[in-house]
């Protein structure tokens, strides 16, 4: 058989879009260098999620870059052109689809190897630095990220080989496009929120696009298959793989199918192909009906959606207008009628999935559980999730609809089968009685061993990690054991050991966040704690943060330049007024890369703080005068640190401005950072005792009692 | 040859050509002529393999034309809304011809460009409409096929302009022996260019003949006779051969098809005061064709109302 590929069609296409292929290499470069230099580039490189989403936007925008110009806009003219070239349609469709494949592939391993050489660049910097550093580079990883941008981009090019079959004026290849991406993606964030609003506000569903696309990586991650989850969760994702790539295939032969049965060009949707314009239309109408019901009414935040809806409004107007003008008013009017009977079929499903949803798993079915509001992290100690439960179900059978002011708080149980989210409304002094009253935010080192390291390393080895744990109190230590998340979101006991920890000093306690390996859920962790005087703390300042500081001095004094990054951010997902104003500062101080120490302070913590605080830093940085151009991460170059970051904090849950400081100032920096933290560990050392001694004092009379009563 | 068979094409609902057939045979410049909306430009691009036909085919030397490369090798096509890649210039669009058309001559490329004085380097989309016509048209001749296609070519350039380009083609069919299909509304573009005339009308081929057999066919009679004559005693002495009458007492206009002679014959017999026969001119038949077909419009709008057609 001969495959419908013609080389003149492919060169042609290809010389069109070299200019692609040139701002790859572009890309690729700049993502190399910036990667090294860059403070926290480590961590653009070790984590694979951040990375892979750049990577797929950056495909994800040059592949409709390519069809553009391979494809062109004048559709009309253009098609009556290319059809008088001696070329078949197969060979235009599949020769061009060709052309773009490998515009896609050249820029898959473009980025990639700009990863890769990142990797090895950074990890000669460490070496030099003499800071702990570890081998970040593993080809199977980067296979199998190489693997799964190529399955994305595959869907996508599919995707847009059917639009373009469809599309009859540039105008409606845009519209289809927007239509049929974002209708997808507001129908997933949409299903969630009807859930919830039909159960009363009390359950929602587990369900996006990243959800399943971690899956998916999560399955290319994988390098050993050894229990029963483990093969359950592997068929799983390897269904998932096939069914995205029959998915690509299905579109792709169907875009070819109908670029056999165009008249004129491939394009002209309304003569064509009736029954695939209805089903079109009936999204794109579903697209904008979607979006302000989810906006307006579930949204809940009304206020600051407002300015959207005109938006959406006058949108809809303008399609309206010019369907009436291109005379499908007919059409239109039926493709509106379905829509609301598709819409309708989608409420029904949500309305019956809410209703089955509300039905809280069994107690004893119940393994771990998740209050974001509490702690960052999952438990499983039973004692708090009995109490967490028993909670749960008080708003199960007796849910209270209208209080005033109200958090909402999100709890999660896991089971073997899977995770169900509910929400609660609740007033925020309520329901403290099982948990420390305030949120508890990891302040402390993020230490990584295993396979996959981490942004930093507190730990050299995994021995070292053991020996660590080994000093953890027995109750502690029954937690380390990590669960298994099934690809349902279940969890089993596989008998993994913890991998990620996070250890955190915080009001005279160790607390240990453990995340876990196989987790897609980035904040999944098991947390306890420990008081100081145990051996494990002894060794954790002894064999962890002193070689740390060592190493971190004699970075400085081999590097001329170090880099300061500072974190602002609020908490996100609590409304209540108190703690709205409880903006966070984290500071992170980075050299080669490398970090090497950070810290939180709050308000409540230091009064002082964000104004002095930041104005202290402002000025051992660059004097009171300068204003300070700063690498940020957000959107702007240069920004005045101190006037811009209050903006900032007040705005955006999170910003983040880094910039370097000459060694001589980082010390300056360290020592009121050293002095601050001083402190405030005096202060929570005198919290600690009092604390011990008002427990002693407890005791005493209780015992005393006992004695009198035996 | 290219043979056209049986073609019927429909949009929406709405036909465009019904059943039209015929023949063209090679080394001829032949010519589509019609009103507008008569199908001209869906033949063009049915020939030239963009539409497939509801029914019927085109075929080359018996080779039928439609998602064949190999076919479409041979032929090229100027389109009446021209169509260049973005940004090109004409030496981008003369190597995107090269990679397509392997009897693309450079140098052919070159002296015509030199001929017309087109800038090769300048952006087409800078280009006037009428030297983005010249550009298509140079470009066109420069890939050397077996067949052309021009719609509406002379649309947007100046009369000199047309004569040179019309020569160009000319040349080009006179020293390869290649063939010509053009296609225009205007009668006066083809009237010194074509061997052969086809004249569209809803879809339909209503007459094809040689340019000289039409022109010799059709003539223009002016009676002057003792007595008033009616219009269909007139009709009666014509035998059915007039496309037009138009009497004013004694004095007739009309225009004679076929057979004119023998008519003019019969006419000399009723001893007409004066008589004149005055040759046509391809523009002036084709209007009395298309009012024979009943496509005119009085001043009020109507179409179709002249009373002295004759079907």
């Amino acid at each position: 058989m001969k495959l419908p590929i013609n080389k003149k069609v492919y060169r042609d296409a290809l010389r069109r879009t070299r200019i692609i292929r040139i701002v790859s290499l572009l890309v690729g470069i700049i993502m190399t260098v910036n990667a090294v230099d860059f403070p926290g580039g480590d961590a653009i490189v070790s984590t694979g999620i951040v990375m892979m989403a750049t990577q797929a936007t950056g495909m994800l925008a040059f592949l409709l870059l390519g069809e553009m110009i391979i494809h062109g806009y004048r559709r009309k003219r253009k098609w009556d052109f290319f059809r008088t070239l001696p070329a078949s349609k197969a060979e235009w469709y599949w020769t061009s689809l060709l052309a773009e494949m490998t515009n896609m592939v050249l820029y898959i391993l473009v980025t990639e190897a700009a990863v890769v050489i990142a990797s090895f660049r950074m990890e000669r910097r460490s070496m030099d630095n003499l800071m702990p550093g570890k081998l970040r580079f593993y080809p199977s990883e980067h296979i199998h990220r190489v693997i799964l941008l190529f399955v994305i981009g595959l869907v996508f090019l599919a995707v847009l080989s059917v639009i373009r079959e469809l599309a009859h004026t540039p105008a409606s290849y845009f519209v289809l496009l927007l239509g049929i991406v974002g209708g997808y993606w507001v129908i997933l964030a949409l299903v969630p929120g009807v859930v919830r609003s039909y159960s009363g506000n009390f359950v929602s569903v587990y369900m996006s696009l990243f959800y399943r696309m971690r899956l998916f990586h999560r399955l290319m991650s994988t390098e050993s298959v050894s229990s029963v989850t483990d093969v359950l969760v592997t068929a799983y994702d390897t269904l998932a793989i096939l069914v995205n790539l029959f998915l690509a295939v299905l579109l792709l032969l169907f875009g070819r199918r109908l670029s056999d049965r165009s008249r004129v060009e491939f394009i002209g949707a309304e003569y064509r192909n009736k029954p695939m314009f209805y089903v079109l239309t009936v999204l794109l109408n579903l697209f904008p009906l979607l979006l302000i019901t989810y906006i307006v009414v579930l949204g809940g935040e009304y206020k600051t959606n407002i300015l959207l809806v005109p938006v959406l409004i006058g949108l809809i107007v303008y399609f309206l207008l010019r369907l009436f003008r291109e005379k499908l008013s007919k059409k239109f009017l039926c493709c509106v009628g379905l829509s609301v009977i598709l819409a309708g079929i989608i409420s029904a499903a949500t309305l019956l999935y809410a209703r089955f949803g509300r039905t809280l798993p069994a107690r004893e079915e119940v393994i771990a559980m998740r209050c974001d509001y509490y702690f960052p992290g999952m438990v499983s100690d039973k004692e708090i999730m009995d109490k967490l439960y028993s909670f749960l179900e008080n708003e199960h059978d007796n849910p209270v609809t209208e209080r005033y002011e109200y958090h909402e708080m999100k709890i999660s149980l896991y089971t073997k089968s899977g995770c169900r989210q509910f929400y609660i409304n609740r007033d925020i002094t309520e329901a403290t009685e099982f948990l420390p009253k305030r949120r508890i935010v990891p302040t402390g080192i993020f230490c990584s061993f295993g396979k996959k390291p981490k942004i930093s390393s507190e730990f050299e080895t995994y021995e070292e990690y053991e020996e660590f744990a080994a000093l953890l109190p027995d109750w502690c230590k029954k937690e380390l054991p990590v669960y298994y998340v099934n690809a349902l979101g279940g969890l089993s006991k596989s008998g993994q050991t913890v991998t990620v920890g996070i250890i955190d000093y915080y009001r005279a306690q160790f607390r240990v966040y453990m995340s876990m390996e196989n987790s897609f859920e980035p904040q999944n962790s098991i947390e306890c704690a420990f008081p100081p005087d145990t051996e494990a703390a002894v060794y954790y300042h002894e064999k962890v943060c002193r070689p740390q500081r060592k190493a971190f001095a004699e970075a400085i004094r081999e590097n001329p330049k170090a880099y300061l990054t500072v974190v602002f951010f609020k908490e996100e997902d609590t409304y209540d007024r108190e703690t709205y104003d409880e903006r966070w500062l984290y500071t992170r101080f980075s050299v080669g890369g490398n970090i090497v120490n950070g810290t939180f302070q709050q308000k409540a913590d230091n009064p002082a703080f964000p104004e002095e605080y930041l104005q202290t830093i402002y000025d051992l940085i660059l004097g009171p005068e300068e204003p300070i151009t700063a690498g940020m991460e957000t959107a702007e170059a240069v920004v005045h640190l101190y006037e811009k970051s209050r903006a900032y904090v007040e705005d955006y849950p999170k910003a983040t401005y880094t910039f370097f400081v000459p060694a001589e100032k980082l010390k300056e920096i360290m020592k009121f950072y050293g002095d601050i933290r001083a402190e405030e560990n005096r202060q929570r050392e005198e919290e600690w005792k009092k604390r011990q001694e008002e427990s002693r004092q407890q005791e005493t009379p209780q015992q005393e009692e006992e004695g009198e009563g035996s | 040859m290219i043979t056209v068979k049986n073609i019927t094409k429909t949009f929406d609902g709405q036909t465009a050509l019904a059943n039209l057939s015929c023949e063209i045979p090679d080394g001829r410049i032949y010519g589509l002529v019609g009103s507008n909306g008569a199908g001209k430009s869906t033949l063009l691009r049915i020939m030239a393999g963009i539409f497939k036909p509801d029914s019927g085919e085109v075929d080359y030397d018996g080779v039928p034309v439609f998602d064949n490369p190999a076919v479409k090798e041979q032929f090229i096509f100027v389109p009446d809304d021209l169509y260049f890649l973005p940004g090109a210039n004409m030496k981008r669009m003369a190597k995107f011809y090269k990679n397509f058309y392997p009897n693309f001559s450079m140098e052919r490329f070159e002296h015509l460009t030199n001929v017309l004085k087109l800038n090769t380097g300048k952006a087409l989309s800078g280009f006037s409409k009428g030297m983005r016509r010249q550009a298509a048209t140079v470009l066109a001749l420069s890939c050397r096929p077996k067949y052309y296609f021009f719609d509406e070519t002379f649309d947007g350039l100046d009369q000199i302009m047309r004569d040179t380009v019309k020569k160009l083609i000319y040349e080009d069919i006179c020293e390869r022996g290649v063939t010509a299909v053009l296609t225009s509304h205007s009668l006066r573009e083809l009237d010194n260019t074509c061997d052969e005339l086809a004249l569209l009308h809803q879809g339909k081929i209503v007459f094809s003949h040689e340019v000289e057999d039409i022109k010799t066919a059709a003539k223009k009679v002016q009676v002057a006779f003792a007595e008033n004559v009616t219009k269909e005693e007139f009709m009666e002495l014509c035998n059915g051969k007039a496309l037009s009458v138009r009497c004013e007492g004694r004095v007739v206009q009309a225009i004679l098809n076929k057979g004119a002679e023998e008519t003019e014959a019969r006419i000399r017999e009723k001893n007409p005061v004066l008589l004149e026969i005055l040759p046509l001119s391809l523009e002036e038949i084709f209007t009395y064709e298309m009012e024979a077909l009943g496509y005119s419009f009085d001043t009020n709008g109507k179409e179709g109302t002249d009373e002295t057609s004759n079907q």
